[in-house]
């Protein structure tokens, strides 16, 4: 006991002090985190003996399938006295808040369309065959997703299409109903259907040890020709064991409860900016409450028209602009709608207080796609942009538009802003040159 | 590997040619037929496949030795298809290579590559175990217990290649899939257990007109004029909704009403859909349940539909081609539409009853319980506390194993030895000893058995399949489900891989009610039908197209191939033929003469009417298309995919890709040939413009045009006259769509191999490897003497080594 209360108080000060304590908790006591911390309003829903605490780091990113078109999203000038683009214009109230970053991406990563595997992951394809590896929002939920009662979310507009990958590679499937999202954060189960799941969760933990057994026995008979496939189930029954746990103590407790009512899902699957909109609302409930602190939300580019006055074909059509100026226009619309939409997203989030900052000050928010530039498919200089977390922000970070700089050392300064002491994630050569 | 004289001949021609570049050379790894195809394209190929940027972004100099390697793999078998087929060394820029070094090469790495490719599949086989896929499971556990409750629409999108959701290569697991799989489990086995213990949940409800119209003036039912509930032809939303049908609780529903039509058009009736939902604007989906066309002479109808709980049914007229009512303030006022002398439907009276697809309850209880006897407990409610039933065993332990050991060979598709099926035993052991009761603990038993990765994937091991695989795999290809008693009994008998008897069980299956699914299932796949509602055509540009015409156009298809199929009919009718299938409503939207009735029919066409075979039909002419404009570029690579068996590779991935600038251009065949004129795209252009620029006449939504559309504010005007003419890869030249089709479907064999490549990629669950190849052309020529009929084709598959091999 003495020893748990001497690793808490460690990392409580870590957070002021990281350089110097950090890598020695770590050592220590394996991966540990600060305790959830929580806001007077969520202290009657959980955990009552809870002291305060500093707020948690949070990582969201809301990615894209078609990228967001260059010359209307890269500024001119750099640093902190650029000049905003058109796609910046509207949120210049934030200017402090966010950095934008052109001339960067995935190292070794193409394909295209393909490529949207990789925006999380950054994870090199070569020859088509190459297996994906966790995405950047899993590695941060593998080490402290624990601590809330989702260790993450995987939402998108339409369809469950995700760019979030587990360690072997498999795609986690988003959820892209705002109102059962809703049912699942908020609303509580009868005290029997309670029951009965917490049952059917230990018979289910018992199963998990039971098929285990038997797959390694069919193992033996199938031999060596299907050894990935059976390794891959095996990890994924040992991984469900881990939730099944973690999910038992949560199962008992009560879930969190909002004023906001549960949302209406909007119908139309071509209506991506009110499904974003929709989307936004939860993720801030989500936030708010602590019940994650790790999501991807993905906007794909199916679908038809947009209904938006002044568009009459589709986003994927119009992504294909060929630079034809009718186009161009329309798509500059969608799009800066869809800028927008993430900007109300982080004033949202800005006026929720926490202690002594707010929830944007606690939460890296992250706009990217792999597409750089839509019209030709190209994965080179996608679109960035970072807002909130607590970095001091940099304006504009110009980098090569011909020899991008690599992305992924954005993520790696992300995994540490979030608290987790890593120098390296994937093709990352250090942390992001220019935010600190 | 004896040597061929082909490789000693070539060791003299090495040494005779290589001299210093053999010493040089970092890609010479030791063995002589290696140096000498490196000699091959230094000579023929390095000109343009070297340097900093390579053409086509392949570099031959950095092409490894070792085919282990996947992609030195794939890249050599890039440079054989190339060279084999004399597209490289482009033609226009060089000399033709001589046959007698082209045929020496070709056919030593050929054989190389072949060779490499049989040994892997020899030790590995050529499809790593597969999964089941969410429609797999999905029917498997339907069959395996009896139930009927959807389960696929609970489970995440899976992903495709191809638009193929069987490759194995593709399909993964993590935690999420496995909770997600119990989850569908609990489902399924909660509905087994619920209709084998407690009282069957049949009902009907007989309903009068008067009964479904509305009890209020303003509203959206139907209003009850003259002894008949009435809905005019408007856009209401919700407009014909009958809250009368609202289900109380989830399940499958039968409805049967008799519909007349009112105020009838002269030339037509009124089609009407039927379909269900909430019903209120905060939960506005609304599921497909059916069609019909409503005339002046009396008719019943019957559909069947899904309703999960508090869900109704909407019956109206539903043809975009009818004068609408106009209603004020969102609702209808008696009267309000009868005034204004538009169609309507009346129906006279309305049947509901609650049924179960498949088996009744007594079959579901004996799948759970076999022959044992139950005791309903007198004081449970419905629904409820039958977990506490008392099942009356002779002995107990026995029983129970012979149970478990029953459902795990039907589960498992295969006899398992007993030890093998120990732990499913101890499962209920341990939940008896806990206290559990009995129903429980068989429960608990049966939800490992089905979370068993014997159940999730198929077991097959290197080598020629053992009947129980070689039943499992033909029955999850042509019923995608778990193989029925016949299917298992013939693979325990050792019988199944006879040639007589496993063609016979295909007969038998493409015969059975299930197996009336394969087309569909299989051609939502092979033709991307699944993706049907990927766009809506443009309502400016496509004013009568319709969700009638569009569901018209799937039956087309459906009821097409089904004929190819059970006819054995040639695979030239796949793209050439004088009739299709057609209703009334896809009969006026494709401007052919009038059709009477609701359901598919086989009509003759005239030429000019220019359909028949698929590359006519709209459903395939709306998927290739995005609602709003055609591109003959995603045509194109469609229909050199999908029909031609033409491999159109994707754009290269570390060429930078140019920048499509339309700006100066006009027509997209001017767009196009400005995009051909840059060498690193003529290649796979001049095969995939071809068929696009043939389809040209056909618009986004299916219909037939001479002129595109030119949208000029907001209204459509005559555009361009349009240019279906275009020249083949092979140089032939063709005036339009019609010429096109008469060249395609000239020679037989590649619309034969094609048909054969992708039922064995569905079916098998591997894409067409190199050393398949052979295989595939043996398909072919055994097909040849039905006239390559479709069936035939398809038992040469099945019959295969591709099929019976892992």
């Amino acid at each position: 006991m003495s020893q748990k209360r001497r690793v808490e108080k460690t990392c409580r000060s870590s957070f002021s002090a990281r350089q110097l304590h950090r890598r020695a908790v770590l050592r220590g006591a394996g991966v540990t985190m600060s305790l959830p911390w929580l806001t007077a309003m969520q202290r009657a829903v959980a955990m009552p003996a809870m002291r305060k605490e500093t707020p948690a780091k949070r990582f969201v990113a809301m990615t894209l399938t078609l990228g967001l078109h260059g010359p209307n999203l890269v500024p001119e000038g750099e640093g902190l006295d650029y000049k905003p683009s058109m796609y910046l214009e509207d949120v210049q109230d934030l200017r402090d808040k966010l950095t934008v970053v052109s001339g960067s991406s995935h190292p070794g990563v193409n394909g295209g369309h393909r490529a949207e595997a990789s925006l999380l992951t950054a994870a090199r394809q070569g020859g088509g065959r190459a297996r994906n590896t966790i995405s950047i929002d899993q590695l941060l939920a593998k080490h402290f997703g624990n601590k809330t009662r989702f260790p993450s979310l995987v939402l998108a507009a339409e369809g469950s299409n995700s760019p979030s990958y587990t360690e072997n590679g498999a795609m986690i499937p988003a959820q892209s109903s705002p109102s059962r999202l809703y049912m699942d954060l908020f609303v509580d189960d009868s005290p029997a259907v309670r029951e009965i799941q917490a049952r059917r969760i230990v018979e289910g933990r018992s199963i998990m040890d039971l098929v285990a057994e038997d797959a390694r026995s069919l193992q033996r008979t199938l031999g060596i020709s299907d050894q990935d496939r059976l390794d891959a189930y095996f990890t994924s029954v040992r991984d469900l064991e881990k939730r099944m746990a973690e999910n038992e103590k949560w199962a008992r407790m009560p879930k969190p409860k909002v004023d906001e009512k549960k949302p209406v899902d909007i119908a139309d699957p071509s209506d991506l900016i009110a499904r974003q909109r929709a989307m936004h609302d939860v993720i801030r409930l989500a936030l708010k409450t602590d019940s994650t602190r790790f999501i991807t939300f993905h906007t794909g580019g199916g679908g038809g028209v947009i209904p938006i006055a002044g568009i009459d074909e589709s986003y994927h059509t119009l992504s294909h602009h060929g630079m034809d100026e009718e186009k161009l226009q329309q798509l500059g619309k969608i799009e800066r709608a869809m800028v927008n939409q993430w900007a109300d997203f982080l004033r949202d989030i800005a006026t929720i207080e926490e202690e002594d900052s707010n929830l944007l000050d606690n939460t890296a928010v992250l706009l990217t796609s792999n597409l750089g530039n839509a019209s030709n498919h190209s994965n080179r200089n996608m679109p960035v942009l970072l807002a909130g977390g607590g970095f001091k922000h940099a304006g504009h970070l110009a980098f090569d538009q011909n020899n991008n700089y690599p992305l992924p050392n954005l993520f790696v300064s992300v995994l540490q802003q979030c608290g987790l002491e890593v120098d390296k994630f994937a093709t990352s050569t250090s942390t992001m040159t220019g935010l600190s | 590997m004896p040597a061929n004289p082909m490789t000693i001949k070539f060791r003299f021609v090495f040494c005779a040619l290589v001299g210093s570049f053999c010493a040089a050379s970092p890609f010479v790894h030791g063995d002589e037929e290696s140096a000498t195809r490196f000699v091959f394209l230094k000579q023929h190929c390095y000109d343009c496949h070297t340097g900093s940027e390579p053409s086509g972004g392949l570099d031959l100099e950095r092409l490894g030795n070792d085919l282990a390697e996947q992609e030195d793999f794939d890249n050599w078998v890039k440079v054989f298809d190339r060279v084999a087929s004399g597209e490289m060394p482009p033609p226009e820029d060089y000399d033709p290579i001589e046959a007698e070094p082209l045929k020496e090469f070709t056919e030593d790495v050929q054989e190389w590559l072949a060779t490499h490719q049989r040994d892997e599949h020899r030790t590995k086989g050529r499809v790593p175990a597969r999964r089941l896929t969410n429609l797999q499971l999905e029917r498997s556990l339907h069959d395996l217990l009896g139930i009927d409750i959807p389960l696929e629409r609970e489970m995440p999108e899976e992903p495709k290649s191809e638009n193929y959701s069987t490759l194995a290569r593709v399909q993964s697991i993590s935690h999420f899939h496995l909770q997600q799989h119990i989850k569908i489990v609990d489902s399924a086995l909660d509905e087994a257990f619920r209709r084998a213990l407690t009282p069957e949940d049949e009902r009907k409800w007989e309903m009068s007109a008067q009964q479904i119209s509305r009890t209020r003036t303003r509203t959206r039912e139907p209003e009850f004029i003259d002894g008949q509930a009435v809905v005019w032809s408007g856009r209401l939303t919700f407009y014909g909704r009958l809250p009368a049908t609202t289900a109380r609780v989830s399940g499958w529903y039968r409805f049967t009403f008799e519909v007349e039509s009112l105020k009838t058009p002269k030339d037509r009736g009124v089609w009407c859909t039927v379909r269900a939902g909430q019903c209120v604007s905060s939960a506005p989906l609304m599921s497909w349940v059916g069609s019909f066309e409503a005339t002046e002479d009396p008719k019943v109808v019957t559909v069947d539909a899904w309703l999960p709980e508090g869900h109704m049914l909407q019956i109206r007229p539903h043809d975009v081609t009818l004068k609408q009512a106009r209603f004020q303030g969102g609702q209808s006022r008696n009267g309000e539409g009868g005034k204004q002398d538009v169609p309507g439907l009346a129906i006279n009276w309305l049947n509901m009853e609650r049924i179960h697809l498949g088996p009744n309850d007594g079959k579901v209880r004996s799948n759970l319980l076999g022959d044992l006897d139950v005791k309903l407990p007198k004081s449970a409610r419905r629904g409820e506390l039958f977990w506490a039933t008392e099942v009356v065993t002779r002995a107990r332990k026995k029983d129970t194993y012979e149970l478990i050991q029953a459902f795990a060979n039907r589960a498992f598709r295969r006899d398992l030895a007993a030890k093998d099926l120990e732990q499913f035993n101890s499962v209920f052991d341990s939940a008896v000893e806990k206290g559990e009761p009995f129903v429980h603990a068989l429960r608990a038993a049966y939800r490992a058995i089905l979370c068993s990765a014997r159940f999730i994937y198929l077991q097959e091991l290197p080598g020629e399949l053992d009947g129980y695989a070689l039943a499992t795999r033909l029955s999850y290809f042509l019923w995608n489900s778990t193989p029925d008693e016949q299917l298992l009994r013939l693979a325990k008998e050792e019988k199944l891989g006879q040639n007589k008897v496993l063609r016979q069980e295909v007969r038998r299956m493409l015969r059975s009610e299930r197996g009336q699914e394969f087309v569909k299932d299989f051609a939502k796949e092979w033709l991307e039908l699944s993706e049907i509602d990927f766009t809506d055509p443009d309502r400016r540009l496509y004013p009568d197209f319709d969700m009638v015409v569009q569901n018209s156009m799937l039956d087309e298809t459906y009821a097409f191939l089904q004929d190819l199929l059970e006819s054995d009919k040639s695979v030239r009718n796949l793209v050439n033929c004088d009739y299709t299938f057609v209703n009334s409503r896809l009969a006026r939207f494709y401007g052919l003469p009038k059709v009477e009735g609701d359901t598919m029919r086989p009509i003759q066409v005239a030429a000019s009417d220019h359909r028949g075979g698929l590359l006519t039909q709209g459903a395939i002419l709306k998927v290739t298309a995005n609602g709003t404009n055609t591109s003959p570029v995603i045509r194109g690579v469609w229909i050199s995919r999908r029909i031609l068996g033409e491999h159109i590779p994707p754009p290269p991935d570390n060429v930078p890709a140019i920048e499509p600038d339309i700006r100066g251009a006009k027509t997209i065949r001017e767009q196009l040939e400005k995009h051909r004129s840059l060498s690193d795209c003529a290649a796979c252009h001049a095969k995939i413009d071809a068929p696009g620029f043939a389809l040209e006449n056909f618009d986004a939504a299916g219909r037939w045009r001479d002129y595109y559309p030119k949208v000029i504010r907001r209204k459509v005007e005559k555009g361009a006259k349009i240019d279906a003419s275009y020249i083949t890869a092979a140089g032939q030249e063709f005036d339009g769509f019609d010429d096109f089709r008469d060249l395609i479907s000239a020679d037989l064999r590649p619309l034969a191999r094609n048909f054969a490549e992708h039922l064995a990629v569905y079916g098998t669950g591997a894409e067409i490897s190199f050393a398949d190849r052979t295989e595939i052309q043996k398909i072919v020529n055994k097909s040849a003497s039905s006239g390559y009929g479709m069936r035939s084709i398809l038992e040469e598959v099945v019959l295969s080594k591709i099929f019976r091999n892992k």
